[in-house]
């Protein structure tokens, strides 16, 4: 228990920090998205 | 070496303000009912600290009419967080400014949203204006970098390189922008929201300013409802650097940020609306246990599956940029229909949507309540894009209403020469 807090129900010493957190679940399907979204990117900026 | 926000918490101390603005999504004015006390807000303080926000901004109301802002303010530094201010600037004086510098405040964002006139108008005070700028050179003196935060709509948009000139002429090192959206107060003056068309013809003016702005030493950083996707995106959102991978990656609320409301209401991120976004008070339920556990903190977890997309529905659901982007800003697409996963405030849908000869706008259908962070709902209008624009609309923004410096010409004209449609 961290010993400024005054908190009666806060259990927190040692546990790990929650944020930040990703929204993704697998990197590999992050990365694919990120990927797809630059190309069609770099399409619409050649279009442009 | 640069400072990077990583996860931070925007924090209402008190809704207290001593201005009306017309556009404030909170309705600030009088203090909520039950703030939180010194020792509640002190103990928030920490727990903070334990689920890992790193950077705390102390917004209002006005956050300096709270009288233990500045013990607040103190009490984040020794846990270890940067605390930040984000300010209507009125009444800071220099002793005011000292102390602040005194407490540990890092840096102080001041809201700026017109040139004199228009700025008055919109935040409802004579001498608004004049005072925001006395508080940053009371900021300057004391050395609290500052930066200025602005709105962009059709009070403001005309004027806008005119007031990037004034506020990088005071000493502002940023300048964050983002587009006034219908909460609150704004849901009450709809007629001062941009209409999604006319996005045509405000990024390349902002992307003119901008470039000036990078090129001068302000740094430009776009807010969570600019850009998408446009060609300005990577100019934008890389601030001013224009790397090939930086670009709109999806709402941040509950992942990277959260937003404290005077009582104690915890949300994913600050301008969310109370009513659908609250996941618990802290006077309830310890903070980790709401960021951990309640569903409206944890709504944009599961990208990458059906479930992170399954919130998507109108243009977003069909957009090719839909598993990354989420729908843009989940704050602006569900104040506009009541629900998040279509932002009609889109660049990127904004040009398709011209190829295709379509014109989208807005008109509203459902008042909002007149509570604090609420929305009513709007009726997305989509029409051929030639057909005249409605009579009675002395708002409307086009490109040839923007009020460019004599000396710029270079980038009137190209602001001119990129608009679409």
């Amino acid at each position: 228990m961290t010993e400024n807090s005054s908190s009666g129900n806060a259990k927190f010493d040692g546990e790990t920090p929650l944020l930040p957190r990703q929204a993704w679940n697998s990197q590999l399907a992050y990365l694919k998205a990120v990927l797809k979204a630059k190309q069609a990117l770099d399409r619409r900026e050649k279009f442009n | 070496m640069q400072y990077r926000r990583t996860s931070y918490a925007v924090w209402e101390i008190t809704l207290k303000c001593n201005l009306a603005c017309s556009h404030c999504g909170s309705r600030a004015g009088q203090a909520r009912t039950k703030e939180l006390s010194t020792d509640e807000a002190l103990d928030l303080v920490q727990q903070m600290a334990e689920v890992g926000i790193k950077e705390v901004t102390l917004i209002g109301g006005e956050a300096f009419l709270r009288p233990d802002w500045l013990e607040i303010a103190a009490a984040i530094n020794q846990a270890g967080m940067r605390c930040t201010m984000t300010t209507g600037g009125y009444g800071i004086t220099l002793e005011t400014a000292r102390k602040m510098k005194q407490a540990g405040i890092a840096t102080v964002s001041v809201s700026i949203d017109g040139l004199e006139e228009t700025h008055d108008r919109l935040r409802g005070r004579k001498g608004a204006w004049k005072y925001a700028f006395k508080t940053m050179s009371h900021l300057k003196e004391v050395g609290i970098p500052f930066g200025c935060n602005t709105q962009i709509n059709r009070l403001s948009a005309p004027e806008f390189p005119r007031i990037y000139e004034c506020i990088r002429d005071a000493g502002a090192r940023a300048w964050q922008i983002q587009l006034t959206v219908p909460m609150g107060n704004a849901a009450d003056n709809a007629h001062i929201l941009l209409q999604p068309h006319e996005l045509l013809d405000i990024y390349p003016m902002i992307t003119s300013v901008a470039r000036r702005a990078y090129s001068e030493g302000v740094q430009v950083q776009p807010g969570n409802n600019i850009g998408y996707y446009g060609p300005e995106e990577r100019l934008l959102r890389g601030r001013g650097k224009a790397d090939e991978w930086t670009f709109w990656q999806g709402c941040a609320a509950g992942l990277a940020t959260l937003g404290i409301e005077a009582d104690g209401a915890i949300k994913g991120c600050p301008s969310l609306p109370t009513a659908a976004y609250t996941g618990g008070n802290i006077r309830d339920r310890s903070l980790r246990d709401i960021v951990e556990n309640a569903e409206e903190l944890r709504f944009n977890l599961g990208a990458g599956t059906p479930e992170g997309t399954k919130h998507l529905w109108g243009f977003c659901k069909t957009c090719e940029f839909a598993e990354l982007c989420r729908g843009g800003c989940s704050w602006t697409a569900h104040v506009f229909f009541d629900r998040r996963g279509n932002n009609p405030y889109c660049h990127h849908r904004a040009l398709v949507q011209a190829e295709r000869g379509i014109r989208e706008r807005v008109l509203p259908k459902v008042r909002a309540q007149g509570l604090p962070f609420d929305n009513g709902e709007f009726e997305l209008i989509e029409e051929p894009i030639d057909t005249p624009w409605p009579e009675n609309d002395p708002l409307h923004f086009t490109s040839d209403r923007i009020q460019w410096p004599e000396t710029w010409q270079d980038e009137a004209d190209v602001s001119d020469a990129l608009v679409v449609g």
